[in-house]
């Protein structure tokens, strides 16, 4: 999986770090707002439409492919774990009668399936989705940099902004460095196979080198912050800051009629 | 030369009365805290302001550590015991910011990727100026000039995890132009690029020094800067054993001394002087160890990494891979072990197909060593970091435990058995990382660049080491951008574009002109 800045030209790419941020909060937002699946669903074929629009389509796909085994795992939860007390619920939002879909009683162990419990189950499992769908399109559109220059516009204290977007810049790092250290133990022999006493086995032998890999790549880049000046002034300057341009005005404008929205809607119901 | 008088004008130089000298260390020590022994000790010398001084000597004998005095990050960032002082212009390094003494001290660090600290090359250039609150026009004029003297003007939106080695190393320079620095350190700067990469750089620092930079390089292939240092400084336990001018009539008795340490394999004559072949190669098709027909390889959704490669390596002989980066030699190496299968063709192991045979199979045949040793180690003392591998094999204790005490002599670790494999050195790190697949005894021993941070006497281990595993019909592969080491193989095979573009005998394989075509150098 790709986990960092994917350098393509597109109009998403050039757009401001804040617009992408703002446009991030409010897709966020709007994702817990929205009490409905199938605006859920709308929202996330808009943030494919948009990755696509960014060149990083199928790279957004392999992300959401990973994203998908946690959301199977909230909707399967949530569906378990709903238990029935007669036909009314919470929300208002979940239509039809609320019905006892399946029930497994064994011992102490209650298993409830109910209508509404299904509906909460995919509605919170689509919520997740939408809630990182759009955090894929920043990370693979955004330079870190960007991200931490951005921050630092919005009066974040640099070492903190810089701290975010090194974060972000070492995010596929970090997975090479996993990818390598399991390839290095396996050519030693080592194997992940499905048993659990070799799975507890497994874990200091990948996660102590791993530890060991980022120590020395923290020293490494500490030196060679501070032999580039790190912290010489506290006005520390941009020499290539990222414009703020119309579309980027609009882009923003547009994010906040879809926040507005969004709010009315639920006040609405 | 320069081109762009932006650079010309650099930092003013604290005005301290006459300064003949723009480092001065007196009578320097410095031990590591929480360590026994003394990095450094009693170490002195002065560097005149544009001189171009190389730093030199055996592996953990205080060079980099030296090197971390001139720019502050000792004492600053690197904590422990300090006597006498290191002086930069006069200042007394000690007593500055490493921040502030950065603008007069550039230094590009060994490790390319490591010194990183953006993603894009502009915003990786404009790092320093930025932290030194330079208006942004100004700072931007700067970059310019900075790119445009090391020539990388054209990668200025390039992610900086697209470039070459040589490419990461110019642009590594340009970080620390910018800020004006008049002294460049170099830590091991030939040691992680091709040799392409390294005439790149040679040719780079030449430029460097008619511009007028005081450049002070730690290096261990001397052979390659000697040229171009006016001085070497030669660093042997902890001190400073010889400090000579080099004159170009004769080489400096440290130079020579390196010769000999290096046994014959750093003397003047030409490549083809030292090669002996080691009786004639076998080809009967039982001794194949490894065998790829007709192999494609492609990562998914990426492109082709190899395209149609076709060899075969026999049992009892020694292969050397050479290829720029990034032209496919790590992969060759996962292909043959194993870990990764390939897209078309068929790549066989001591006769078994590694398509259809687990990893785990194909691990007690094959063995593979990493390049960074700290992707392996992982146990709390050598001797179990060595027992990992027979042990997952299923060998039984009396049999893991005499392979374990083989390994470790033969890599002469013995004294070192008990410790944790992390607080060694990087080299000894190296060697417990090769005694950890050694100890498997694997029919096939894959090397991926074993000789970082090694100098003379343990690259002359090394290669006896090589050749007491062939003489026990073991095949081993290195892969590799030391020419040095390659010359005392069987066989070299020169990747490129995915492709095996020349294979053969190190003496036909490293005619001058051959290299340079494959190296573009």
């Amino acid at each position: 999986m790709q986990a960092g800045y994917l350098p393509r030209s597109s109009f998403i790419h050039r757009l401001n770090p804040l617009t992408k941020l703002v446009w991030l909060c409010v897709a966020g937002s709007v994702s817990f707002i929205v009490p409905n699946p199938r605006l859920l669903a709308v929202m996330l074929v808009i943030v494919a439409a948009l990755a696509v629009m960014a060149r990083v389509g199928h790279p957004w796909l392999v992300f959401m492919r990973a994203a998908l085994l946690p959301a199977l795992a909230i909707t399967v939860i949530n569906v378990l774990m709903s238990p029935y007390h007669g036909d009314r619920m919470l929300f208002a939002s979940y239509s039809g009668d609320n019905r006892l879909l399946f029930h497994l009683a064994w011992g102490p162990l209650q298993l409830t399936v109910t209508a509404f419990g299904l509906q909460k189950g995919i509605l919170l499992g689509l919520r997740w989705l939408s809630l990182v769908a759009p955090a894929g399109v920043f990370i693979y559109t955004t330079r870190p940099e960007d991200f931490a220059a951005a921050l630092s516009r919005l009066r974040v204290p640099h070492s903190v902004a810089f701290a975010a977007g090194a974060a972000l810049r070492l995010i596929p790092v970090l997975i090479e460095d996993i990818v390598t250290v399991v390839a290095a133990q396996r050519a030693r022999g080592l194997q992940w196979d499905r048993r659990l006493i070799s799975r507890a086995r497994f874990l200091p032998v990948v996660i102590v080198p791993l530890i060991g890999c980022s120590i020395r790549r923290a020293t490494d880049m500490a030196a060679a912050m501070e032999t580039r000046a790190y912290g010489a002034t506290a006005h520390r300057t941009s020499c290539y800051p990222p414009h703020f341009r119309v579309v980027d005005a609009c882009a923003v404008g547009v994010s906040l009629v879809v926040l507005v929205a969004g709010i009315l809607s639920r006040v609405g119901t | 030369m320069l081109k762009d008088t932006t650079l010309a004008e650099r930092s003013e130089r604290p005005a301290s009365g006459a300064l003949t000298s723009a480092l001065k260390v007196e009578r320097l020590s410095f031990r590591y805290a929480r360590r026994r022994e003394w990095a450094l000790r009693d170490v002195s010398f002065e560097i005149a302001p544009g001189e171009c001084v190389l730093i030199s000597g055996p592996s953990g004998g205080g060079k980099t550590t030296l090197l971390r005095c001139l720019n502050g990050l000792v004492p600053h960032l690197y904590q422990g015991q300090y006597e006498g002082r290191a002086s930069v212009f006069g200042s007394d390094v000690a007593g500055l910011a490493v921040a502030a003494i950065a603008t007069w001290v550039g230094t590009v660090f060994q490790n390319p990727d490591g010194q990183m600290l953006t993603s894009t090359v502009e915003s990786e250039v404009a790092f320093g100026v930025e932290n030194l609150g330079v208006p942004a026009d100004e700072g931007r004029a700067r970059c310019e000039a900075a790119l445009q003297f090391v020539g990388i003007t054209h990668l200025r939106h390039r992610p900086v995890t697209t470039l070459s080695g040589g490419e990461k190393q110019r642009l590594a320079i340009a970080g620390t132009l910018v800020m004006r620095s008049s002294i460049l350190l170099f830590d091991e700067p030939l040691s992680n690029i091709d040799p392409g990469g390294a005439s790149e750089f040679l040719a780079h620092l030449s430029s460097l020094r008619q511009a007028g930079f005081t450049v002070v390089i730690v290096e261990q292939r001397v052979r390659q800067v000697r040229t171009l240092a006016d001085r070497v400084i030669w660093l042997e336990d902890h001190t400073v054993a010889s400090d000579e001018r080099c004159s170009t009539t004769s080489a400096p008795r440290a130079w020579l001394r390196f010769a000999e340490a290096a046994g014959s394999h750093e003397r003047e004559d030409g490549l083809a002087g030292e090669v002996k072949r080691r009786g004639p190669l076998r080809v009967a098709p039982s001794d194949v160890a490894v065998a790829f027909e007709g192999v494609t390889f492609r990562y998914p959704y990426g492109p082709e990494v190899l395209t149609d490669v076709s060899l075969a390596l026999e049992a009892g002989s020694w292969a050397c891979v050479i290829g720029r980066n990034g032209c496919g030699k790590t992969t060759l190496a996962k292909l043959t072990s194993g870990l990764l299968r390939p897209t078309g063709g068929r790549v066989t192991v001591g006769g078994l197909d590694t398509s259809s045979h687990s990893s785990r199979s194909l691990c007690g045949v094959v063995g593979y060593v990493f390049q960074n040793p700290l992707h392996a180690l992982h146990a709390s003392t050598v001797k179990e970091e060595l027992a990992f591998y027979p042990k997952n094999l299923g060998w039984g204790k009396d049999e893991v435990e005499l392979s374990v005490d083989a390994a470790l002599a033969a890599v002469r670790l013995g004294g070192q058995a008990h410790e944790s494999p992390f607080v060694l050195s990087g080299g000894e790190q190296q060697r417990v990382a090769i005694a950890s697949v050694i100890s498997g005894h694997p029919r096939v021993l894959i090397l991926d660049e074993p000789t970082l941070g090694m100098t003379g006497p343990d690259l002359e281990a090394l290669r006896l080491f090589i050749r007491t595993l062939t003489a026990q019909d073991r095949l081993v592969i290195t892969i590799t951008h030391d020419l040095e080491l390659v010359r005392h193989s069987d066989r070299v095979v020169v990747l490129s574009d995915g492709c095996v573009c020349a294979d053969g005998p190190p003496t036909r394989i490293l005619s001058d002109e051959f290299v340079a075509g494959v190296f573009g150098a």
